[in-house]
């Protein structure tokens, strides 16, 4: 399907056909980037492109305003509304009405759920969402995918354990979903009974032809031999009890004595912040891809910015 | 006007729109949604709790020169007492009559519940929720992208 003039608002927006062309066009970006020794592009100079994140961020803005130069768009925005009409209490809609006359695309965070959905409605310029509140960051599920194929060399087929908080993360919501789309995927869902994966999504993901799902408390040794364990940081906030949190936050940490029962090709993937639940002793280990995934933020992003603004690759 | 012990009868209406086979209790919510409480200058008959051999206990209303026509009000009707039938009079004539019913796209029908929903801020925006399933009614907020059913679904007022 042509992207041009596309926003990409929710992971659920897009088929597996869809998701393969954007994962095919990272690949090719990456590849073309690697050749060339500045490691830009050029092919969206003249485009400029409105970064708009109204509350902080940092691994997705920095990677997003790479990829737009990267690509040789001139980039202009914001990170926080200190100083910009918000704060006088200008309404999104005006805010992106007024960004579409300079702009050729918006690229935004926003805390209210639905809020790029809006902004895609009335801007009219594509919009790419980084992340909307506690509902969609279909970026960061890209990206995931792109790790998870660039790694394996392939997604369907695939075991993929999802640990640690699966009740509040967007991303394990989102990435779960998102695999479902392909073919004879094992999902296993590590948590805490507080933290367990949300019953509608399990059930609507469980629908799927060719999906197998189990839920489990413990790390067990089934869990180790995962083609992917992707990890999740449990939340101090989320537990009124402190002692509460500090038992079931110790029972989900990934250690390299742990992962000597892993496979020698499980991969170790988390979305970052990182706080304690993988062990800095996994960091030198050839299974820990998160930091590279963190890197594949760049060429995915590029490949979402050329496909919406119709650029030649 | 009461006639004797069983039977309770309400002169026939010219111009406007009946709506039958309300569940018990619920005539009250339909007025509300349909913004109809507050009008003093309408003729309304609110016929509540009468025998049906349909739904044991029923409602009933009779609204003068009021026509339910839009989908939006129609859509408020059928999520409050499913079943319900809308007749249209016209000079005493029943022009159509048919069951409420719910479109798969439902626009400034609900309103989100979820408080961080864009659909709940000051902005000028008009609800919308994509149904799911009708038998029980489960819907997703277009915006929020959050999926409601029982308590979760709030008709707009």
């Amino acid at each position: 399907m042509d992207f041009k003039g596309r926003s990409i608002i929710s992971i659920r927006d897009l088929s597996v056909d869809d998701i393969t062309n954007i994962l095919g066009t990272a690949q090719k970006i990456e590849s073309l980037t690697s050749q060339n020794p500045s490691k830009t592009l050029n092919i969206a100079k003249g485009k400029v492109i409105a970064s708009l994140f109204f509350e902080p961020s940092t691994r997705t803005r920095l990677s997003f305003e790479t990829a737009m130069q990267m690509l040789g768009a001139k980039v202009i925005g914001f990170s926080g509304t200190e100083g910009t009409s918000v704060k006088k209490g200008e309404t999104l809609k005006d805010t992106a009405l007024t960004v579409a006359q300079y702009a050729d695309m918006i690229v935004m965070r926003h805390p209210l759920e639905g809020s790029a959905r809006y902004v895609s409605e009335v801007a009219g310029i594509p919009v790419i969402n980084g992340g909307d509140g506690a509902n969609q960051h279909p970026t960061q599920t890209l990206l995931d995918l792109y790790t998870i194929a660039k790694r394996k060399g392939k997604i369907s087929g695939l075991t993929i354990a999802m640990v640690g908080d699966l009740k509040y993360g967007r991303t394990v919501h989102s990435l779960a979903y998102a695999l479902s789309l392909f073919d004879n995927i094992r999902l296993i869902f590590v948590s805490p009974e507080e933290l367990k994966m949300p019953k509608y999504l399990v059930d609507e993901i469980s629908k799927k032809q060719n999906i197998d799902i189990v839920e489990t408390r413990d790390i067990s040794e089934e869990v180790l031999k995962s083609d992917v364990i992707y990890v999740t940081r449990i939340q101090k906030e989320r537990f009124p009890d402190p002692q509460e949190y500090h038992r079931l936050k110790s029972a989900y940490v990934i250690d390299s004595s742990m992962l000597q029962k892993a496979k020698e090709d499980t991969i170790i993937m988390h979305p970052l912040p990182r706080v304690d639940e993988i062990s800095t002793d996994v960091d030198t280990m050839e299974n820990a891809v998160y930091f590279p995934q963190a890197g594949n933020g760049v060429p995915v992003r590029m490949a979402l910015i050329s496909l919406l603004l119709g650029c030649d690759i | 006007m009461v006639q004797g012990k069983e039977e309770l009868v309400i002169t026939k209406l010219k111009d406007g729109t009946v709506i039958d086979h309300i569940p018990a209790g619920k005539s009250l919510d339909i007025l509300n949604a349909l913004g109809l409480l507050k009008d003093k200058d309408r003729k309304i008959a609110a016929i509540m709790c009468v025998e049906s051999r349909k739904l044991g206990k029923k409602d009933l209303l009779k609204i003068e020169d009021f026509y339910l026509e839009s989908k939006i009000l129609e859509g408020k009707i059928a999520i409050i007492a499913p079943g319900s039938n809308i007749s249209i009079i016209k000079d005493y004539s029943l022009i159509s009559k048919h069951e409420a019913s719910i479109s798969d796209r439902l626009v400034s029908t609900l309103r989100c519940i979820n408080p961080d929903c864009i659909s709940n801020a000051k902005e000028d925006i008009k609800s919308r929720f994509d149904v799911l399933s009708r038998f029980p009614l489960k819907v997703r907020c277009h915006y929020c992208e959050r999926t409601f059913c029982d308590d979760g679904i709030v008709v707009h007022v």
